[in-house]
């Protein structure tokens, strides 16, 4: 399995598989080469709170603690926060608490109505999740928001049009990305 | 033992370590340990240790150990003779010291007026000038005015620090060294006096250079005796947090420790001192002159290094005092024998000093010669949030100074504490560290000589260890996503079984 | 010894052969492949699959035409890399067509490939994952090809319910050839590099005289939002297969066994306070009803399928206690969560699907009404949102509904409720179960009274207040036992939980038939 890991502030690559009695773990620091381990399975001991580990000859009582793409390794009281994560596993935590409709290059009418009232100008820089213009429509009064931090193109209505379903309402800049 | 004492049950005011300690002397005097615990401390080991344990409420000190109202009722419902109050919480609160006395029960600690008497900095020092204890140069009293305030610098000599009377904790305290500081740090210390304290009085004293925390232990009884222990050093701190304390200094001759000592029982005597006090003092390490601070009216968290040396059961102490007996011990039967040193071991990051509370996963306290762990930890214990970070003492004695520190780094070598981050790596830094070797270090030690830099803390494990222990639990943990080790059943294969059989 | 030379040579022979097959159409083919942004067919099986478990079969099969030379072309594998392997340790059938050999076009030969594992997978009940990227027919096999993709289509239909069945598109897939994945039960395209459609674009020119590029008539998008016959959209083939991963962790491996329940930390008595901050007070403001979602179920994490298709209704993937689901929830946000043509249908085959492969459904309703309109009327909103009531009417799984605010005349019952045999039907206080809105009711019964009135609009705005206080409740619903209960918001996720667990042996059943005749 590879993974991609940040060790207090440095990036690593690493690819672990498993064999019937041992490990193979490759590890490459950002610039470096690529450092093979072979870690036999006796030398790596996993209890229920402790792993003893045999590295290079030392004894270390290791605990490793955490989910997901954030653990915390102690070891002789120190500890070490390690980011360690692989497209699967952001991929699988994208998919958490996901929010709205998807984003795109503009705010589309959704359905024919009236704009009430417009919150935004081009030029602006408008936080996720914050409304752009409410729109009244199916005796609904919708407050239409950005999916993702977004940037102000163009306003392409004012206030008290009428708009027809998948009336582009407001332009964003394209390829604007958080500096 | 308890037959004579006139103490059946006894209610610990207290929590934690400390709450232990006094339960385990109770023990061994077969008197009944009533504990009391808040919500968040229904797991902690004090109430398993104790014989009887009373809930007094919410989590927030607030709502249970400072609530002394509750203690109250529920030590009249389990009908103790004396309360314990411990250090910190309730221990030096005159009003819950009357309310034990009105409730007809035994406050195991000094008398109220005792309290009342050192806690007001001003009105103690004033009490220490008639005992003929060195109290540090000053202004002997509250300083209204910047001219009289500059005045008096000039005359002391600068360095000195201007302090709120009813401050501490580091709170309304300013040093000024030259003159042309005072006016702005004089102005400072009075609004924080009247913004933290509600009293904007400060007063002017000489600020010490070289300064260690030197404090002597001393015990009085109902009988007009006073005794004092020695003396513990408590230089090693941060914020006015000890974080190691050694008994005796390295520092203190003789000479001086006997003076100190006839200082200290001559303090406690002036204000007929009952039961244990400290009274600390700053010791200026290059003229070896020592002035009063203040003094603590409790039993203080670093009483175990007197216990190593002198050979002397403080609690149980404090509990035959309590019952009218005179000390089991004269001053001239007391020696130091021996170094001791003790780590107070804490929940927090090592470097940002940030608490970390969260589920201890092993622990593995040390063990062996001349050691000492008062601890509340366990594996699987939650460390709470809302109390003080320290979970652990350890203490080791030596013949010799070199050996206690040896002793103590074995020590934090073996303690496992996994689940939480805490200092031990910040101690043994610490015992390293050549100022502390030699004995040098004063109060500014950590903060000014001292510098917690990752590499120099973690030193001892390479990169790679952790890498690799992360990447192989990571795959551990990806793999049991894996639907073969959830030894499914097949209904597709029955179903087809039963099928194939109809023909 | 002479015998153990031989060997050697008959091994090394092998080895050669196999390294030839790897190469598929060979590596300058491969190298502008991937120049592409493509994976090669076998990088991409690395992906999908557990590394190591890939096991292919047939990789030696060869064409067998003799038309217009092609014996001189004769490529081992034939253009597909076919075989079995594990997604998380599940087992799953694989068929990764090869663009570098013969443009991957589909030979007899290539489908008999296909046929093969498809049989397999059938026999075996496990699904079937199909990786397209294919010229089309290989027009020098002539109708022979074409009874190649006939006898994959004739297996999709007859696994169609049994196991399940995706195909990932991944680079061309025209004419004939995209009946396969749109009889599949999911279909995944990436942007860019992949399109699908019946007749392109040169085609279109010539006989209508329309200008279209091959990405706006068919691409991951056009299918992705306006037809609906991708259900996923990806950035590129990477993401593709990984969000395949994702998917199966949800799916059955086939109509009688259960999809795996993994274990979850969330506790299953979690409180959902945070409900009440997402649903405004005021019924006129609308809001996001998948925040509700992803607040009630484990971890946040819900797969959304369809995600930029009809907007207006949600449907997904999620676990509630480790227990995967499908839910069904109205979106507020979108034409006010109206149902409308697309809705109704994207709605109706994902719970058929789950129906078929014994995934309970929990749906989330916030509905208004039917969306009116000529185009609506005239396009069949009649027949299609008869198709939706139909599937929930007939689903025999778990069915468990939550009325969060609006459910108003038919749409309420059509989304899932208690007469169409769900088994568990929850209503926030704040829900108007009621047969229209209160301005429309009063419209109709009290219109003479109104017209007389000395105010008429005082009048019709008292008669509405007291039609909402009447009517725009749960209670009078539940008064009729057609809300089981009516619950604080922050008691969904434990109450779903709980319901679950109770229905879990649930039995069921249909009166027997060859099959219905849902309106199409």
């Amino acid at each position: 399995m590879y993974f991609e890991a940040e060790l207090r502030g440095r990036k690593y690559k690493i690819d672990v598989t498993e064999h019937r009695h041992s490990w193979k773990v490759s590890l490459q620091p950002e610039g470096q080469d690529w450092k093979n381990y072979e870690i036999s399975k006796t030398d790596f001991k996993q209890a229920e709170e402790y792993i003893s580990f045999l590295f290079k000859g030392q004894s270390y009582l290791v605990d490793v603690i955490g989910k997901d793409t954030e653990y915390t390794v102690f070891v002789r009281n120190s500890y070490r926060a390690i980011r360690i994560y692989n497209d699967e596993m952001l991929l699988h935590d994208s998919l958490k608490k996901g929010g709205g409709l998807s984003g795109g290059a503009d705010l589309r009418a959704g359905m024919p109505g009236k704009i009430i009232e417009i919150f935004v100008k081009p030029g602006d820089i408008i936080p996720e999740n914050k409304p752009l213009l409410i729109m009244e429509a199916m005796k609904m009064e919708n407050e239409m928001r950005s999916t993702r931090e977004v940037k102000i193109k163009e306003v392409c209505v004012k206030q008290g049009d009428s708009v027809e379903a998948g009336a582009i309402l407001i332009k964003f800049e394209e390829n604007y990305t958080l500096s | 033992m308890s037959a004579e004492l006139p103490f059946k049950r006894i209610l610990i005011a207290n929590r934690g370590e400390i709450a232990i300690r006094i339960t385990r002397a109770c023990r061994e005097l077969g008197i009944s340990s009533i504990a009391v615990f808040s919500d968040a401390d229904r797991d902690s080991l004090h109430v398993f240790l104790a014989d009887q344990a009373y809930n007094i409420g919410p989590a927030p000190s607030k709502e249970s150990y400072l609530n002394y109202k509750k203690i109250i009722e529920v030590a009249k419902e389990a009908q103790v003779d004396a309360i314990h109050p411990g250090y910190g919480f309730l221990s030096e609160n005159t009003t819950f010291a009357q309310a034990c006395k009105d409730a007809g029960i035994v406050f195991i600690g000094p008398t109220k007026e005792n309290i009342e008497a050192m806690g007001d900095k001003l009105s103690a020092k004033a009490l220490m000038k008639k005992a003929n204890v060195p109290c540090v140069p000053g202004s002997d009293g509250g300083v209204e005015t910047i001219e009289e305030g500059r005045s008096i610098s000039n005359k002391i000599g600068y360095p000195i620090i201007i302090k709120a009377t009813a401050g501490g904790g580091g709170k309304g305290m300013r040093v000024v060294r030259q003159d042309s500081e005072f006016e702005s740090a004089f102005r400072a210390c009075r609004s924080e006096g009247q913004n933290y304290f509600a009293n904007p009085t400060v007063y002017i004293e000489k600020f010490v250079s070289d300064p260690k925390h030197i404090e002597i232990q001393v015990f009085g009884d109902t009988h007009g005796n006073v005794c004092h222990l020695f003396e513990r050093e408590c230089s090693v701190q941060r914020r006015h947090q000890k974080i190691i304390e050694e008994a005796p200094s390295p520092s203190v001759p003789p000479e001086v420790r006997k003076r100190m000592g006839d200082a200290a029982v001559r303090a406690a005597k002036q204000i007929n001192y009952v039961g244990a006090g400290t009274i600390e003092f700053i010791f200026d390490n290059q003229t070896k002159e020592f002035y009063f601070m203040e003094m603590n009216t409790r039993l203080q968290v670093e009483h175990p290094i007197t216990e190593a040396t002198t050979n002397v059961d403080l609690v149980k102490e404090q509990i035959y005092v309590a019952a009218g007996r005179p000390l089991s011990f004269k001053q001239e039967d007391l020696v130091q024998h021996g170094h001791a040193i003790e780590a107070r071991i804490c929940a927090e990051d090592p470097i940002t000093y940030k608490p970390s509370p969260g589920v201890i996963r092993a622990c593995r306290h040390p063990q062996g010669p001349f050691m000492r762990v008062d601890s509340y930890a366990y594996p699987g214990y939650e460390v709470p949030i809302y109390y003080d970070p320290m979970i652990a003492k350890v203490i080791t004695w030596g013949e010799t100074r070199e050996e206690a520190i040896d002793r103590m780094q074995r020590a934090l070598t073996e303690f496992v504490l996994t689940g939480i981050k805490t200092n031990i790596v910040l101690h043994k830094t610490i015992l390293d560290h050549p100022k502390f070797r030699d004995g040098s270090y004063t109060t500014q030690f950590i903060e000014k000589n001292f510098e917690v830099i990752e590499p120099q803390l973690f030193k001892q494990v390479e990169d790679p260890m952790f890498l690799i222990a992360a990447a192989i639990t990571a795959y551990n943990d990806r793999k049991s996503k894996d639907v073969r080790q959830l030894n499914l059943v097949s209904n597709w294969k029955r179903l087809g079984r039963k099928i194939a059989l109809r023909t | 010894m002479e015998t153990e030379n031989i060997n050697q040579t008959r091994l090394h022979d092998l080895e050669k052969r196999n390294e030839h097959a790897m190469q598929g159409g060979g590596t300058e083919r491969l190298v502008k492949h991937k120049e592409g942004g493509r994976l090669t067919a076998r990088e991409r099986l690395d992906v999908l699959l557990d590394p190591g478990s890939f096991v292919e079969m047939d990789r030696f099969v060869t064409h067998r035409c003799v038309n217009f030379g092609m014996e001189q072309q004769l490529v081992p594998g034939d253009g597909v890399v076919t075989g079995y392997g594990r997604v998380n340790g599940k087992l799953v059938y694989v068929a990764s067509q090869d663009f570098t050999v013969i443009g991957g076009s589909m030979s007899r030969t290539q489908a008999n490939k296909i046929c093969k594992i498809l049989d397999l997978a059938i026999k075996n009940g496990a699904p079937m994952i199909c990786l397209n990227d294919s010229g089309g027919a290989r027009i020098q096999e002539g109708i022979e090809s074409l009874g190649g993709y006939a006898d994959i289509f004739t297996r999709n239909v007859l696994a169609s319910g049994v196991i399940p069945q995706i195909t990932a598109i991944l680079g061309p897939c025209a004419g004939g050839a995209v009946y396969s994945p749109s009889i599949n039960d999911f279909v995944f395209m990436v942007k860019k590099t992949s399109y699908m459609f019946v007749t392109g674009p040169d085609v279109i020119k010539t006989v209508t005289h329309e200008d279209v590029t091959k990405e706006d008539l068919g691409g991951a998008v056009t299918h992705s939002q306006k037809s609906g016959v991708a259900h996923f959209a990806t950035e590129d083939d990477k993401h593709c297969l990984l969000m395949i991963r994702e998917l199966l962790n949800f799916l059955p491996a086939n109509n009688l066994d259960d999809a795996p329940i993994l274990p979850t930390e969330d506790k299953p008595d979690r409180m959902v306070e945070s409900i009440c901050k997402i649903i405004p007070d005021n019924p006129k403001k609308p809001y996001d009803m998948l925040q509700v979602i992803t607040e009630c179920v484990d971890e946040g994490y819900f797969l959304e399928v369809h995600k930029n298709y009809a907007q207006n209704i949600i449907v997904g993937f999620a676990r509630f206690n480790g227990r995967p689901v499908g839910i069904v929830g109205n979106q507020p946000n979108v034409l006010a969560g109206c149902l409308n043509i697309e809705a109704s249908r994207k709605a109706a085959r994902f719970i058929r699907f789950c129906d078929a492969f014994n995934v309970p459904i929990v749906s989330f309703v916030d509905v208004p009404g039917f969306l009116p309109g000529k185009d609506q009327e005239w396009n069949g909103i009649i027949t299609h949102g008869a198709k939706l009531l139909y599937a929930y009417a007939e689903a025999t799984v778990p069915k468990i509904t939550v009325i969060t605010r609006k459910a108003y005349g038919g749409a309420y019952i059509v989304m899932g409720s208690k007469l169409l045999r769900s088994d568990v039907n929850l209503a926030y206080p704040s829900a108007e179960i009621a047969v229209m809105g209160a301005e429309g009711a009063v419209n109709i019964v009290f219109r003479e009274q109104i017209k007389k009135a000395k105010n008429p609009a005082a009048e019709k705005a008292k008669l509405i207040a007291d039609y909402e206080k009447k009517f725009s409740n749960p209670y009078v619903s539940a008064e009729l036992g057609y809300t089981d209960e009516v619950i604080e918001p922050a008691l969904t996720r434990k109450r779903i939980i709980d319901s679950l667990e109770m229905l879990k042996h649930k039995r069921d059943i249909i009166p027997p038939k060859k099959h219905g005749n849902i309106p199409l």
